[in-house]
């Protein structure tokens, strides 16, 4: 648990690190990123000064905030990147409109749409990717490393665990209602990647969570992704407070960026939730159950 | 005595007035937007287009023309749909709305961005870049077909009932929406929201060699009905008894909204209040009579999305804000406050 | 030619009979008047008259032609139709609404029939009014001046079918329409059909007068053959008596 702890104040000290490292060699195409952990990876790769324009989704780290936003990555107005004169546009395959795309590369705007990333070696691949673009190469090799040290100590819990806990994701976005995050989400990859499975699976994509639904999921552990901090308030929501795996514990609540772009801190995320995931997780809550009747 | 005179400037000005106003954003929208490219830009661009900047000149004559073009159509023939409709209906609240034109658009539009991978799949491997616009075009022509056969009885059609029948059939199109918003996943819902609140941002040379030889066949077909609408304001048997085939103006009200409706609403998804408020405020100053009130509510619709587009794409530049969201956040007060007044008038 | 013969009509709607073998007959010239008590038939009979209505039984002929066999616009041109109600929904001028009965007249022309018939209705002020903020008996009389226009010019026989066109008006407006209608019908051969409750305007002003009784025409005939204490107690069931006028109609005086 020390050794985590000291590898995650190392990786939340890196952006300044590769910053520092990298302004040797910068020669200035100016770039217009449109997501946000691709602008979190570009912001750990230390080329920040090269962003020109962020998309709303970007919101990490607190420097992004001074940047122009060109709006959503699935309305991109062409006029708006265009004014920002940018050399490359890096985005992931949500981007759209197609039209707007094309248009951009046709006026000489070289456009970059990665793939989405929904798994730590794709988050890993995306980081490579991106410092390739950007001229980066090294820097992105020393985060990758990084990272990796964390998946494979992840990896290695997982195994030890032998079984896989039961975890219910709740997305809090937009103050009201909270929505289950199901099979086919980045809330489900995440919790593929720290070995638990979904308490809620049998739902497909986000869908409105009701109160009924989360006292019958009874999961070993809860995780909150909140889109702005205080977002969500436990006291709205009094049978989450009285599931067993909220009273004891296990529980966390945290930025939704982090916890599901699978971008440079995700590892991070896996750690902490690493962290709140109980130890024995069938026999404690089939006690916790007992104990509750 | 000389208040209750209607007062209302002569025609002539009227257009002149709208006419100038035309031009004025027009230039507007031709010279502002996020990209640099202001006034002498613009008449550099015209003088030498070969000595410009490629992206100058993709701006001016592939994005902020087609734009122009699009939304002036768009917006006159929202208006004229609404003045026709209204003069049918006899109701002043009446919109293309109201006999299923947005409703079936919407509901065929949310379809092929949900479904479009899966069921429909057939359908956009067939139709590939026009999947969407075309479904929603389809979509609206249906529904508002389905409202005319649920009133039309032994040949006749009776206006009330397809006024209930277009309630009836946006709800259950409505309830469908939902009913496929809830299964469609993040992206799909963003997609789909961001298409609900309109745009003109995407405008192209291809969407108005589609949609908009339907939306001119409209605007240019409407001035016919403009004399049997003024019958109709008596009551369809007193326009009846006039001399006009009753039939045969509810027919051609009807297919001229829903076809420049629905082709309009395909290319830039829903745009509310122009069809509402552009006729309502016209008949203020140009009076009921449909000769004057339908090509200027054409005028005035065309002035007034062309200006909400300019603005859209100017407030929060680098970005848009999408232009249904900018008409209903402009056009809502502005009616609330027209509807204050006229109380208080009377 | 007889303008207007209606022979044996039948008209049923769901299951009530609305009129039963019903006979008209109307020459050039002539103003008749229909009287009766309330659901006698007198509207449905005019609607039907005006083709608004499908009859079941019998046949209608206007100007010599079955009236199936009428197109809508020419029709128009030589029968006109006041209905007893009419809303105007927009903002519309009283020109505006006189003006839709304007076919085949420069706009010059139409104006100046348009304040000739405003004129001649006592509201020749209102013209450039909005009809929506006129009075009842106001707008009536800008209904009546639009049904004139429409036949105004037109030559050779015309028929104006008019359900209650005095409804709203005072006794002074009153007798101002009837006589224009009567001017119209014996200086122009326009002929009239008028539903008419005032049982002393019709006996004043119409050639003749038809009493229907549930659906069914009880008699047809002069003022002094249909206004006769006997029939008046059996169809509406009015105690009066009946004054012979030296001006040569009767009067009715209900008792007290």
């Amino acid at each position: 648990m020390r050794l985590t702890g000291l590898l995650l104040a190392a990786l939340l000290a890196l952006p300044a690190y590769a910053g520092s490292a990298s302004n040797a060699g910068a020669k200035g195409s100016r770039i217009v990123s449109a997501d946000g952990a691709v602008t979190e990876i570009l912001f750990a790769l230390g080329v920040e000064d090269r962003l020109v324009g962020v998309d709303t989704t970007s919101k990490y780290p607190e420097d992004v905030n001074q940047l122009p936003k060109v709006g959503y990555l699935r309305a991109l107005p062409f006029e708006g990147v265009l004014s920002l004169e940018p050399d490359h546009l890096i985005t992931t395959e949500e981007a759209e409109p197609e039209q707007t795309l094309q248009r951009l590369e046709q006026v000489g705007v070289k456009v970059t749409r990665l793939p989405v990333a929904q798994s730590p070696e794709q988050t890993l691949q995306r980081i490579m990717a991106i410092g390739e673009l950007v001229d980066r190469e090294e820097a992105a090799a020393r985060l990758a490393a990084e990272l990796q040290v964390v998946f494979t100590d992840i990896d290695k819990k997982v195994a030890a665990r032998g079984s896989a806990p039961k975890v219910l994701l709740l997305l809090a976005a937009g103050g009201h209602g909270v929505s289950f995050g199901g099979s086919h989400t980045g809330a489900d990859a995440l919790l593929k990647a720290i070995g638990a499975t979904n308490a809620v699976s049998n739902i497909r994509g986000y869908k409105p969570a009701s109160r009924e639904a989360i006292i019958s999921a009874n999961p070993d552990a809860i995780v909150v992704a909140e889109s702005a901090p205080g977002q969500f308030r436990i006291a709205d929501w009094p049978e989450l407070a009285q599931l067993p795996a909220w009273k004891n514990g296990h529980r966390y609540v945290g930025d939704s960026m982090m916890l599901l772009s699978f971008g440079p801190r995700l590892a991070e995320a896996l750690v902490i939730l690493d962290g709140i995931l109980p130890e024995a997780p069938t026999a404690e809550s089939t006690l916790a159950s007992r104990h509750g009747d | 005595m000389a208040t209750d005179t209607a007062k209302r400037a002569p025609a002539s000005l009227i257009f002149m007035v709208l006419a100038g106003l035309a031009v004025l954003a027009a230039l507007f929208s031709l010279t502002n937007g996020a990209y640099p490219l202001g006034t002498s830009d613009v008449v550099n661009l015209l003088l030498e287009p070969e000595a410009a900047k490629p992206a100058a000149h993709m701006v001016f004559f592939d994005v902020r023309m087609p734009r122009l073009v699009l939304g002036f159509l768009t917006g006159a023939v929202l208006a004229v749909s609404g003045t026709l409709l209204q003069g049918l209906f006899r109701n002043p609240l009446a919109d293309p709305g109201l006999i299923g034109v947005s409703g079936g658009a919407a509901l065929a539009a949310v379809s092929v961005i949900v479904l479009g991978g899966s069921w429909l799949s057939d359908w956009t491997i067939l139709t590939g870049r026009w999947a969407l616009p075309l479904a929603a075009f389809v979509g609206s022509v249906l529904t508002t077909l389905v409202a005319w056969r649920v009133a039309s009885r032994s040949g006749s059609i009776a206006v009330a009932t397809l006024l209930l029948a277009g309630i009836a059939i946006n709800a259950v199109a409505g309830a469908l929406t939902g009913l496929l918003t809830f299964y469609a996943d993040d992206s799909e819902l963003r997609s789909l929201t961001f298409w609900s609140m309109g745009s003109l941002g995407h405008a192209s040379w291809e969407d108005l060699q589609v949609a908009g030889p339907w939306m001119l066949l409209a605007l240019l077909l409407a001035p016919v009905l403009a004399k049997p609408l003024d019958a109709f304001a008596l009551g369809e048997s007193v326009a009846g008894h006039l001399g006009f085939s009753v039939q045969w103006v509810k027919r051609a009200t009807v297919v001229l909204s829903a076809l420049g409706t629905g082709a309009a609403v395909a290319v830039t998804g829903l745009i509310g209040f122009v069809g509402l408020v552009v006729p309502h405020l016209l008949r203020q100053i140009v009076g009921a009579g449909h000769r004057v009130l339908i090509p200027a509510s054409g005028l005035a619709g065309g002035v007034l999305l062309v200006a909400a587009d300019s603005l859209a794409r100017v407030v929060v530049a680098p970005a848009e804000l999408p232009i249904g969201l900018m008409m209903s956040l402009l056009g809502g007060p502005f009616f609330l406050v027209l509807l204050m007044r006229m109380r208080i008038g009377a | 030619m007889t303008v207007l013969k209606a022979k044996q009509l039948g008209l049923t709607i769901g299951r009530s009979r609305i009129l039963q073998d019903v006979s008209l007959t109307v020459e050039p010239g002539e103003l008749v008047a229909l009287l009766g008590p309330n659901g006698a038939g007198k509207s449905s009979l005019l609607k039907t008259l005006a083709g608004e209505l499908a009859f079941g039984q019998g046949s209608i002929e206007l100007f010599g032609r079955e009236i199936r066999q009428w197109k809508g616009a020419e029709l128009a041109r030589q029968r006109a139709v006041m209905p007893q109600r009419v809303d105007v929904s927009f903002p519309f001028t009283t020109r505006e609404i006189v003006a839709l009965g304007c076919s085949g007249l420069t706009t010059p022309q139409c104006n100046e029939m348009i304040d000739y018939l405003l004129q001649r209705l006592g509201i020749g002020e209102l013209a450039e009014r909005l009809v929506p903020t006129l009075s009842g008996g106001e707008q009536q009389r800008v209904q009546l001046a639009r049904v004139l226009a429409q036949l105004w010019s037109t030559s050779g026989p015309r028929l104006l079918l008019l359900d209650e066109c005095t409804s709203a008006l005072d006794p002074a407006q009153q007798q101002t329409v009837f006589s224009l209608l009567r001017e119209l019908a014996k200086e122009q051969g326009y002929s009239v059909v008028a539903v008419v409750h005032d049982l002393n305007v019709a006996s004043c002003y119409a050639d003749r007068l038809v009493m229907m009784a549930a659906g069914r025409i009880v008699e047809d005939g002069s003022a002094t053959t249909i206004l006769e204490p006997g029939l008046l107690d059996k169809v509406f069931g009015l105690k009066a008596r009946v004054l012979a006028l030296p001006e040569g109609y009767p009067m009715v005086i209900p008792q007290a």
